[in-house]
């Protein structure tokens, strides 16, 4: 800017002067600040090394250009040009401007980083309940009463029962009452549905209630191998494996209907939901509490471990049962393990002859059905 | 810009009125549910946004009543317009008791700073715009929130103070500490900041909430002793309908009061 084009307007606030300051207008010239006082007072030359500019104001709208008095005087003389204003000194004199810029970038940063914080507590509030969501779901599970449990179960039977027939007597559902009842301990509430389907399949629901399809009695060498299936379905119930899924899957939902204490909805949302796939924890803990429940009953664990692998061996594509319960070698592996590291009681025979209960159920006028 | 230049008299005691005296072809700004008598010959008419003159086409016109919006005006403002061969006069009241203050942009350096709810009315050509508070603390605790409106032109603007107005000019460096809520209107060359009271016991019980509003020059500040929200709180805390003792002789304790700890002006 030379001194030649129109002059910078500014407010000056002269040393020991006033509160009110007076007009002034700026201009720059080789390194010199040049300040014409509007009230006629002389030309002021300013060389550039002795300013101080700084932004200040509202929002930094603000250039304040300072320079000490004269000799001896304690107040510092005072210019204020308006950001909008100030760009031919500026242009002219850069350098003088960086602190200023600094300034005014930290500030617009600060407050940016303030208003995400601002927005973000909210939602980490938001995040934390969304999280918090499946601890309260499991916490829940210990708290949801027998009966409710019960009418679970009823629905998801309700389900299986409008999905395809059941079979409700014949010597394969005699046998499958008798292995389920020398499997329940004493005082235990178990229910063994038949299902008649194709598919080679086991599944347990809420309320000690487990259903297996005619498949899988078909496709079993032995009582014992049905035994076992039964246990690790059985032990699935014991530990509220399908009530904890349920209440997993339902989410947000369960905690405001335990927060109502109105249980009635679940059994809807377990309906849907239909057969219910567990987590490979879940199978391994229903396993070894299976291979328990099988010692207790004397019977031989051979008998589970036969049929994975005859599952396993037979059906490459993978039958439904093992697509539900997944790594079955890993499982088989820590079967035998098991078995071969505590053997157990001698095992005492179910006393069951097989034939006859496969024929049944393969017989061409078919396993009756209701 | 070209303003309208514009006599105008004040009125009344605690509960003013202006009256502003337009010339023939002149026109005015006022805030819309705030005009008290017009002369014959004076029409009225409404405009969505803010009756300045940059706002063209929908877009800006759909701008400038987002702007109000912000500051919770309405959306519309009226423009009284002289349409007459003579002067003629158009008034406008004050809502609430206080003191309404002339202020001429053009002596200020074509800048004022006004809390949100003070604009009262202007010479035609001053644009109402939005001037947003980019300090966290200060919009938080300021007592003014982040949304202050910003008058720009060199006419004359009229804004409204409750209670007693005091006007100061401050010098450079000359710090001022004001209850939050108190301030009106400041130069854009102000600092307005806050400080922390200080003491944990002032800031429960002083009653003046945390935070101070600071307001540091050079530039000239308006400050009222009376917002708005203080009288409405002592108007509810007294009523009858709000539980507060009715009865002259007020309850038994006589009010004990821990104050605000937040200052609860805004």
């Amino acid at each position: 800017m030379s001194p030649g084009e129109a002059p910078l307007p500014a407010r000056f606030y002269p040393a020991g002067g006033d509160a009110h300051g007076h007009p002034a207008r700026l201009a720059w010239d080789d390194g010199m600040l040049l300040v014409q006082p509007e009230d006629s007072s002389g030309l002021l030359r300013v060389p550039a090394s002795q300013l101080r500019v700084e932004a200040r104001g509202f929002n930094h709208s603000q250039w304040a250009i300072a320079w000490a008095g004269d000799a001896g005087a304690t107040h510092t003389h005072l210019l204020l040009v308006d950001d909008a204003r100030i760009a031919p000194l500026r242009a002219a004199a850069p350098a003088l401007f960086a602190a200023g810029d600094t300034t005014r970038r930290h500030s617009q940063r600060r407050f940016r980083v303030g208003i995400v914080l601002l927005a973000a507590i909210p939602l980490a509030f938001l995040g934390a309940l969304l999280l918090s969501v499946e601890p309260l779901a499991e916490r829940l599970v210990d708290h949801i009463p027998p009966g409710v449990e019960q009418q679970i179960g009823e629905a998801v039977l309700a389900h299986t029962r409008a999905a395809g027939p059941m079979i409700t007597e014949g010597p394969a559902f005699d046998a499958l009452q008798a292995i389920g009842k020398r499997l329940a301990r004493p005082g235990e509430v178990l229910h063994f549905h038949l299902a008649a389907r194709p598919e080679i399949n086991a599944f347990a629901a809420p309320g000690g209630i487990v259903v297996v399809h005619s498949a899988l009695m078909a496709s079993a060498g032995s009582a014992e191998e049905v035994a076992g299936v039964l246990a690790h379905e059985i032990a699935h119930v014991e530990l509220r494996h399908s009530l904890r899924q349920i209440v997993k899957s339902a989410g947000l939902r369960i905690i405001l209907t335990g927060l109502s204490g109105d249980y009635a909805p679940l059994g809807g949302w377990a309906a849907q939901l239909g057969e219910l796939k567990f987590s490979r924890d879940a199978e391994r803990a229903a396993d070894a509490r299976g291979l328990e429940r099988l010692k207790e009953a004397r019977i031989d664990p051979m008998g589970m471990l036969r049929f994975f692998e005859t599952l396993a061996a037979n059906t490459p594509s993978g039958p439904a049962l093992l697509s539900t319960h997944p790594a079955t070698a890993e499982r088989i592996d820590s079967l035998k393990a098991a078995i071969a590291a505590a053997p157990g009681a001698p095992a005492q025979s179910i006393g069951i002859d097989w034939e006859p209960v496969k024929n049944a159920l393969n017989s061409p006028s078919g396993p009756q059905r209701k | 810009m070209a303003m309208d230049v514009v006599d105008y008299e004040i009125f009344g005691n605690e509960m003013q009125y202006v009256e502003v005296e337009l010339d023939p072809g002149e026109a005015a700004i006022g805030e819309a549910g705030v005009m008290m008598y017009m002369q014959d010959g004076i029409a009225m008419d409404t405009l969505f946004g803010d009756g300045s003159q940059q706002q063209n086409g929908l877009f800006g016109k759909l701008m400038g009543a987002g702007k109000r919006l912000l500051t919770g005006e309405s959306l519309f403002t009226t423009v009284y317009h002289n349409e007459s061969s003579g002067k003629r006069r158009v008034a406008f009241a004050a809502p609430y008791p206080g003191k309404i203050v002339p202020v001429d942009l053009s002596q200020l350096g074509g800048t004022l700073i006004c809390q949100k709810d003070s604009f009262l009315a202007a010479a035609k050509g001053v644009s109402l715009g939005i001037a947003f508070q980019k300090k966290l603390g200060v919009g938080l605790f300021g007592g003014e929130g982040f949304i202050m409106q910003k008058l720009d032109g060199d006419g004359m603007a009229f804004i409204h103070a409750g209670g007693t107005l005091m006007e100061k000019t401050l010098a450079p460096g000359e710090t001022l500490r004001v209850d939050t809520g108190c301030v009106v209107a400041f130069q854009p060359s102000v600092d307005f900041d806050i400080q922390y009271a200080g003491k944990i016991k002032t800031a429960l019980f002083g009653g003046e909430g945390l935070f101070f509003a600071t307001l540091s020059g050079p530039g000239r500040i308006w400050l009222q002793s009376l917002p708005l929200s203080r009288l409405a709180d002592r108007i509810v805390m007294a009523s009858r309908a709000a539980g507060g003792g009715g009865k002259e002789s007020g309850s038994l304790l006589g009010g004990i009061g821990l104050g605000s700890l937040l200052g609860n002006d805004e």
